[in-house]
């Protein structure tokens, strides 16, 4: 594959891996890659990412479907008024439910929208492997050339069970 | 294995300063004691009976919650609530207070139950003072005597540790919890067996005998009107002002020994998260019935709601939605409001209030004529079980360790 130079490591312990994380973001990188298997809490904290802008996806899209569910009730109950069961034309109890319903599904489609649009944003090429879905954590990271001895050795030292360099 | 409470924080949990509990806890209990007495020997002892009930079913109920809770994280395995499951198990000591409060409650049953003058023939033989009296005596019995079975196996471990470093009453009662327990791997593997055991057993009696309780003692106030989903909600607003109570004690007590180290961030998160949760299922379950309810538009069913949301007893109806759901749930949906111990206590709070004020919605309409009447001896009473409720918590806090190094071990070693 062709992507940019730099130096791909694979490990088999979750300790190993966090601390090559922390010396690589010690020497200053700052765009590296991460694959972990499964989710990983001591990973995660490692890389330390800030908090994912995409919950403000689901808040509006949450507050969109809300709105819009009772927007939505009440204009089409006034709009062909038909008494149903004695009840006011426009009655909020059983809007609930829709408006309910629509704040969940608008917040799921407006937050997967808001992974695809910042994972698209943010995408870059970097190096893969297989064993990264499979049971073991990969780091990727893209330095020239003239870097990627000392960046081996580095993940060497930290436990690496494989080091590959890149371009 | 040796040497868990040898680490500093442990040793301070090991043996905490709850005088205050239980002077304030003395005077509170003797003041509401007085006022129940005087209130009951004079012209309107229904009305002292009514609060009385209020109060033993809200006291109850978070005695009941914290035990519960403790059981909830073992089951679910929620290993980040090591350090404050004990404030939430001291719960327990109330437990026998409230037992004899129930049997208490039996000598103003004619004020308290309107079936007891008034017999309600479409109800037979179901609701009479005996049926009643015996079936909800032993389901306490049944749930508190697990309950403490539970809490008894959980001190276990810590217990043994300090049976040979403490002196006087504690020894020998420390002697008696520990028995032949040894701390070797097995032992306390089968401790936790057993533990395992008793959790989901507690949960299921408390399931099924608690809405008996709801439908005998708070339903059958107003005996015309059913609710099947009346049990479960009920019994998980039980839950829930475990969750709150709980939140408070854990604030109270990190302060007070110190513990910043053991309870951070992560507790106040969960915690936090799990009051937002029971919030939202609360309304969640209010409003399933509400919702049939208000469609079938039959009176015998809307009349029970409706009263308490329109007319004279519109304010707290609003005050219970606002207090139990709204506020909580604008307060706590922030993670910075969970995790700052000062809004955190300040939602739970509210929601624990919200809660009082529910039970109070509840049972008091169905008793009264008129509209809602919070005075002295209200208040009075209301404090009287505080204080029995503190009394108790004292009493435990000052016998037993507060936090088991144990399970707060094992949380630190989730997230280091």
């Amino acid at each position: 594959m062709s992507g940019p130079p730099g130096v791909l490591a694979a490990f088999q312990h979750v300790d190993a891996a966090v601390d090559a994380i922390r010396a690589v973001k010690e020497l200053g990188y700052r765009d590296f890659t991460v694959y972990t298997p499964a989710p990983n809490h001591e990973v995660d904290k490692a890389v330390g990412h800030k908090v994912s802008p995409v919950r403000l996806w689901t808040l509006f899209g949450g507050l969109t479907g809300c709105a819009a569910g009772f927007a939505m009730t009440l204009w089409m109950s006034y709009d062909y008024p038909i008494v149903v069961g004695g009840k006011p034309l426009g009655s909020i109890p059983p809007y609930v439910v829709i408006a309910f319903e629509l704040t969940i599904l608008i917040g799921a489609l407006s937050t997967i929208a808001g992974l695809l649009f910042h994972s698209w944003r943010t995408r870059r090429k970097a190096a893969y492997d297989p064993r990264f879905s499979d049971d073991h954590i990969g780091i990727f990271v893209p330095a020239p050339p003239e870097r990627h001895a000392a960046l081996r050795q580095l993940f060497i030292e930290s436990g690496a069970v494989e080091v590959k360099v890149e371009g | 294995m040796s040497g868990w409470f040898d680490k500093e924080s442990y040793r301070r949990a090991a043996s905490v300063p709850a005088s205050g509990f239980i002077i304030a806890g003395g005077v509170l209990a003797a003041w509401g004691i007085v006022s129940f007495l005087i209130a009951v020997s004079g012209d309107d002892p229904a009305r002292a009976w009514r609060i009385y009930h209020v109060n033993f079913l809200y006291f109850t109920g978070i005695a009941i919650g914290g035990v519960l809770f403790s059981a909830v994280h073992r089951i679910a395995k929620g290993w980040w609530a090591g350090p404050i499951v004990r404030f939430a198990e001291a719960g327990a000591a109330f437990l026998p207070v409230s037992l004899l409060c129930f049997l208490f409650l039996f000598l103003g049953s004619r004020y308290v139950f309107p079936w007891v003058e008034h017999p309600t023939p479409a109800r037979g033989k179901w609701l009479t003072t005996p049926w009643v009296f015996w079936r909800d005596l032993l389901s306490l019995v049944a749930v508190f005597g697990v309950a403490i079975a539970y809490v008894w196996h959980s001190l276990k471990p810590d217990v043994a540790e300090l049976k040979d470093r403490v002196e006087g009453y504690k020894k020998n009662l420390y002697h008696r919890i520990a028995g032949d327990f040894t701390p070797t791997p097995e032992a306390l593997a089968r401790n936790e067996e057993r533990l395992n055991r008793l959790a989901p057993l507690l949960c299921v009696l408390y399931g099924y005998l608690f809405s008996l309780i709801a439908f005998d003692l708070v339903m059958s106030l107003a005996p015309y009107w059913v609710s099947t989903l009346f049990g479960g909600f009920f019994f998980m607003g039980a839950f829930l002002t475990g969750l709150t109570s709980l939140g408070l004690m854990m604030v109270y007590w990190r302060r007070k020994l110190d513990l910043g180290e053991l309870i951070g961030r992560q507790q106040f998160h969960d915690l936090g998260k799990l009051v937002f949760g029971f919030s939202i299922f609360w309304t969640y379950l209010m409003f399933s019935q509400f919702l049939v309810q208000w469609y079938g538009n039959l009176p015998e069913e809307t009349s029970f709601p409706f009263y308490r949301l329109w007319g004279e007893w519109r304010l707290i109806g609003t005050m219970v939605g606002l207090m139990v759901f709204v506020i909580p749930f604008w307060g706590l949906i922030w993670v910075k409001a969970k995790i700052t111990p000062f809004t955190f206590t300040l939602f739970v709070s509210v929601s624990l209030v919200g809660m009082w004020l529910e039970r109070y919605l509840l049972v008091q309409p169905s008793l009264t004529e008129h509209g809602p009447h919070i005075g002295l001896v209200e208040l009075a009473v209301t404090a009287g079980f505080l204080g029995l409720f503190l009394l108790a918590y004292g009493m435990f806090a000052k016998t037993f360790p507060m936090v088991s190094p144990r399970l707060a071990e094992q949380a630190a070693k989730l997230h280091h």
